[in-house]
C-alpha cells in the first residue's frame, strides 16, 4: 500500500472510524460486561469509559505501525460488538433488562 | 489536616529537588551542585509517600487534594526559582 | 520519558499542535469559565449579597410541602424535588416524567420559588428545560455555568461541542505526554535568556507537566458529562432496553420495590430531615420525594461526602412512615464498582467534595490549564513567525480571546451588580459580556501593536476587578462587618481577592509603562 493510501486509512480509522467503533463498543459492552453487585455495571461502565474507548481507538490508529493491524482490530471490534447488539435485537426485539 | 500536611511534606522535597535539578542549574549557569540521580530518585519517591499514605488510609479526599496541591506546588516552585536574578541579569536584554 | 520512534513523534506533534490551534481558543473559554464556575455558589452569594448561612433544610418544611402538594394537581405528584435557591430559600419542583415527541424523557410540572418565610413568590409551569433558567439574583453564576457547560448554544449542540472540546483536551494531554521525551528532566527548567521559542516551550511544558494528571481527569470527566445525555444514554438504552430511556434510568437510579399506589398520609418530612442530619452530620443539599401521598412513597436525601470521602451520601426513607430504610449509593441500589466509578465523576470534575479547600485547589489547577492552553497557542505561533503567510491575525486573536475573555467576564460581573437591584440582571449580565467582548475586538483591530493590546486588556481587567467591591457596596450590598456578623466570610474573601488580583494586575501594567527604558516584554498571564 502506498504511503498516501496508508495515510488515508489512518485518517479514516482515527477520525470517523474511531467514533463509529467507539459507539458500537459502548452498545456491545452492555451485553458482555458483568452486571456486578448492583446489576448495573454493564450499563454504567460503557457510559463512563466512552471517552477513553474513543481515545484508545484514536491513538491506536495514529501509532500502530501496521495499518493492516489497525484495520483488523477496529473492524473486529465493530463486527463483534455490532453483532452482539444485533443478536440481542433478533432474539428479543423489545429487549429489556427485566426480560433477560 | 492530613491533606495539608501531605502537601507541605511533598512540597519540601519538591523544593529540594528543584534546587538540585541539574538541567535547571545548567540553564541558569549555577555550576555544579546538583544531586546524583540515585538521590534524586529517592527524594522523588519520598515525595510520593504522603499520597501513598492517604491511599492506604482510604482517604480519597486527602489523596486528591494532595495530588492537585503537589502539582501546584511544583509549578509554583519551578516558577519561583526561575525568577531573574537582578545581579546576574544586569545588562542583558531579553531575546525576542 | 516515553521514546516513540521519529515518525510517530512527528505525528503526535502534529496531532497535539493542530488540535490545539484549531480548538484551543474555544477550549480556553470552556476551561476559564469552568475555573470560575468552581466558585459559582460563592460568586452567587457575593454578587447577590446573600448573608444567610443556615440551610433551607434546617428550617421546618413539612407544612410548606404539604401546602404545596395540596395546591398542585395530582398528576404532578410523581416526584417532588426540593433544593435551595437564592439566599438559602426553598425551591420545589412537583413533576411527572413524560416522553417528548422525539422519544426522550422529560419532566413536566410546576416549579415553586419560595421566600425565607416559606411563601410562594413564583410558580412556573412547564418542562424542566423551560422552568429552570437564570433568576435575577443568580444571573451571574448561571451565566458562568451555562457558558462552561454548553457555550450558550442550545441543546444538544452546545453539549456536543463542549464534549468534543473535552476529547480534544484529552488528546492534547495524552499526545503531550507522548512527545515530551524528557518530561521529568525538564520539570524545573524555565529558561529566561533563550530564544522566544524555547522560553514559550518551557513555560508550556513545565505548567503542562505539573498539571497533567488533572488535565487528563478533567478532560475525561468533562467529556463524559457532555456526552452522557446526548449520546451515551440513548445508545446504552437502545442496546439494553430497546430504546427505553426511562427503563434505563429506573434500573440505574431507581428504588425497586412492589408498587403500592394506595393513598397514604406522608410521614413528617421534618422528622426525616432531622434524622438524616443526625446520621450524616450535615444538612441535605437536595431532597427527592417519589410518589407523595402513596403508600409506597420514598424520600431520598442527598448530602455532601463524609470526611475523607469523595462520593456524596444518599439516605433512603419510607415516605408514608418516615422510617429510615438504608444508606444507598448515589448510583445503583447497592454498592458496586460501576456505581462508585459513576458517582465519583461529579466530585472529581467539580472539586466540591471537601469544601473550600478542594475548590481552591481545583480553581488553581483550572488556572494552570488556562495558562497551558494559552502558552501552547503562543508557542505554535512563535514557531511559525517568519513563515510565508503571516499569522499576525491569529496572534491578535489569541490575545483578544486570551485576555479579552477575563476582561469581558469581570465587566459582566460589574453589570450584574448594577442591574440586579433594578431586576434586569438576567438581560444585562450576558449583554455586558457581549459589549465588552465587542470592545476587545474593536481594540484588537484598532490598537496598532499586540503588546499594547495585551497591556490594555490586562489593565482594563485589573481596574474593573478593583471596582467590583466598591460597586457592590455602593449599590447596597452588605458591608464587611455585616457579612462577618452574619457569619458569611465569602463576601469579604471575594472582595479581598478582587482587590488583590485587580490591584496587582493594574499595578504591574502601570509599572511597565513608567519603567525605565527596559525593552517592553510581551507578557502573557499574571502568573508570570
Amino acid at each position: 500500500m502506498g504511503r498516501s493510501a496508508e495515510k488515508w486509512v489512518r485518517i479514516l480509522f482515527a477520525g470517523p472510524g474511531a467514533i463509529i467503533v467507539a459507539v458500537a463498543v459502548m452498545a456491545g459492552m452492555t451485553r458482555w460486561v458483568p452486571r456486578g453487585a448492583a446489576g448495573i455495571d454493564n450499563l454504567v461502565l460503557p457510559l463512563v469509559l466512552a471517552p477513553l474507548i474513543w481515545a484508545g481507538l484514536f491513538f491506536h490508529a495514529c501509532l500502530d505501525r501496521s495499518v493492516a493491524r489497525i484495520a483488523f482490530i477496529a473492524t473486529g471490534l465493530l463486527v463483534v460488538h455490532g453483532g452482539l447488539v444485533a443478536q440481542a435485537f433478533l432474539n428479543n426485539p423489545a429487549a429489556t433488562e427485566a426480560a433477560r | 489536616m492530613l491533606a495539608l500536611a501531605s502537601i507541605v511534606f511533598s512540597w519540601a522535597l519538591i523544593i529540594a529537588l528543584c534546587l538540585g535539578d541539574p538541567k535547571r542549574r545548567r540553564a541558569q549557569r549555577l555550576g555544579s551542585g546538583g544531586q546524583s540521580a540515585a538521590i534524586r530518585r529517592g527524594m522523588a519517591a519520598s515525595a510520593c509517600l504522603p499520597g501513598l499514605l492517604c491511599a492506604l488510609l482510604g482517604d480519597a479526599s486527602a489523596f486528591l487534594i494532595w495530588l492537585g496541591g503537589s502539582g501546584l506546588a511544583g509549578w509554583a516552585t519551578a516558577s519561583w526559582f526561575a525568577r531573574p536574578d537582578p545581579a546576574r541579569s544586569a545588562g542583558r536584554t531579553r531575546n525576542l | 520519558m516515553i521514546h516513540l520512534p521519529r515518525d510517530e513523534t512527528k505525528l503526535m506533534v502534529a496531532v497535539h499542535g493542530w488540535s490545539g490551534i484549531l480548538l484551543g481558543l474555544l477550549l480556553y473559554a470552556v476551561i476559564l469559565t469552568g475555573t470560575t464556575a468552581v466558585f459559582a455558589s460563592e460568586i452567587g452569594s457575593w454578587s447577590a449579597g446573600h448573608v444567610r448561612t443556615e440551610s433551607a433544610f434546617s428550617r421546618p418544611l413539612d407544612g410548606i410541602v404539604r401546602g404545596l402538594a395540596a395546591r398542585t394537581p395530582a398528576k404532578y405528584h410523581d416526584g417532588v424535588n426540593l433544593f435551595e435557591i437564592g439566599d438559602h430559600e426553598l425551591g420545589a419542583y412537583f413533576h411527572r416524567d413524560e416522553v417528548d415527541a422525539a422519544g426522550m424523557p422529560v419532566s413536566r410540572g410546576i416549579y415553586y420559588q419560595l421566600d425565607g418565610q416559606g411563601r410562594v413568590v413564583k410558580a412556573l409551569h412547564g418542562t424542566d428545560e423551560e422552568v429552570f433558567g437564570p433568576r435575577n439574583d443568580d444571573a451571574l453564576s448561571s451565566f458562568l455555568v451555562d457558558t462552561h457547560v454548553r457555550l450558550h448554544l442550545p441543546n444538544p449542540w452546545g453539549l456536543l461541542l463542549t464534549g468534543i472540546l473535552g476529547l480534544a483536551m484529552l488528546v492534547a494531554a495524552i499526545s503531550g505526554l507522548l512527545i515530551h521525551r524528557h518530561l521529568l528532566k525538564d520539570i524545573f527548567t524555565l529558561r529566561r535568556n533563550a530564544s522566544r521559542v524555547l522560553v514559550d516551550r518551557d513555560r508550556h511544558s513545565v505548567a503542562g507537566t505539573w498539571s497533567l494528571p488533572f488535565a487528563f481527569v478533567l478532560a475525561f470527566t468533562g467529556s463524559f458529562f457532555s456526552f452522557y445525555g446526548t449520546v451515551g444514554v440513548p445508545i446504552v438504552a437502545m442496546a439494553a432496553f430497546g430504546g427505553d430511556v426511562q427503563a434505563l434510568n429506573e434500573t440505574v437510579f431507581g428504588n425497586p420495590g412492589k408498587p403500592d399506589p394506595r393513598p397514604a398520609a406522608m410521614g413528617s418530612l421534618d422528622r426525616i430531615v432531622g434524622d438524616a442530619i443526625r446520621r450524616t452530620g450535615g444538612d441535605p443539599t437536595f431532597i427527592v420525594i417519589e410518589g407523595i401521598g402513596r403508600a409506597d412513597a420514598r424520600v431520598t436525601t442527598y448530602h455532601n461526602p463524609g470526611p475523607g470521602d469523595v462520593e456524596p451520601l444518599t439516605l433512603l426513607y419510607r415516605g408514608a412512615t418516615g422510617a429510615f430504610d438504608r444508606i444507598k449509593p448515589s448510583v445503583g441500589t447497592r454498592p458496586s464498582a460501576g456505581g462508585t466509578l459513576a458517582a465519583v465523576m461529579s466530585p472529581m470534575h467539580f472539586g466540591n467534595f471537601a469544601g473550600l479547600l478542594s475548590k481552591a485547589v481545583w480553581f488553581a489547577l483550572g488556572f494552570a490549564m488556562c495558562y497551558v492552553t494559552l502558552t501552547g497557542l503562543r508557542l505554535w505561533l512563535v514557531r511559525r513567525r517568519g513563515d510565508t503567510g503571516s499569522f499576525e491575525w491569529l496572534d491578535r486573536t489569541v490575545s483578544t480571546v486570551g485576555l479579552g475573555l477575563p476582561f469581558a467576564l469581570v465587566v459582566s460581573a460589574a453589570a450584574f451588580l448594577i442591574a440586579m437591584p433594578q431586576g434586569s440582571a438576567v438581560f444585562w449580565t450576558p449583554a455586558a459580556f457581549l459589549i465588552a467582548s465587542a470592545g476587545a475586538i474593536v481594540g484588537a483591530i484598532a490598537i496598532p501593536s499586540r503588546d499594547m493590546l495585551d497591556r490594555a486588556l490586562q489593565f482594563g481587567t485589573g481596574v474593573t476587578m478593583l471596582l467590583l467591591p466598591l460597586l457592590r457596596l455602593i449599590l447596597g450590598g452588605p458591608t464587611w462587618s455585616a457579612a462577618i456578623a452574619a457569619g458569611q466570610p465569602v463576601i469579604v474573601g471575594l472582595d479581598l481577592a478582587f482587590l488583590v488580583a485587580g490591584g496587582w494586575m493594574a499595578w504591574r501594567i502601570a509599572r511597565e509603562r513608567i519603567g525605565s527604558g527596559a525593552v517592553p516584554v510581551a507578557t502573557l498571564m499574571p502568573a508570570e
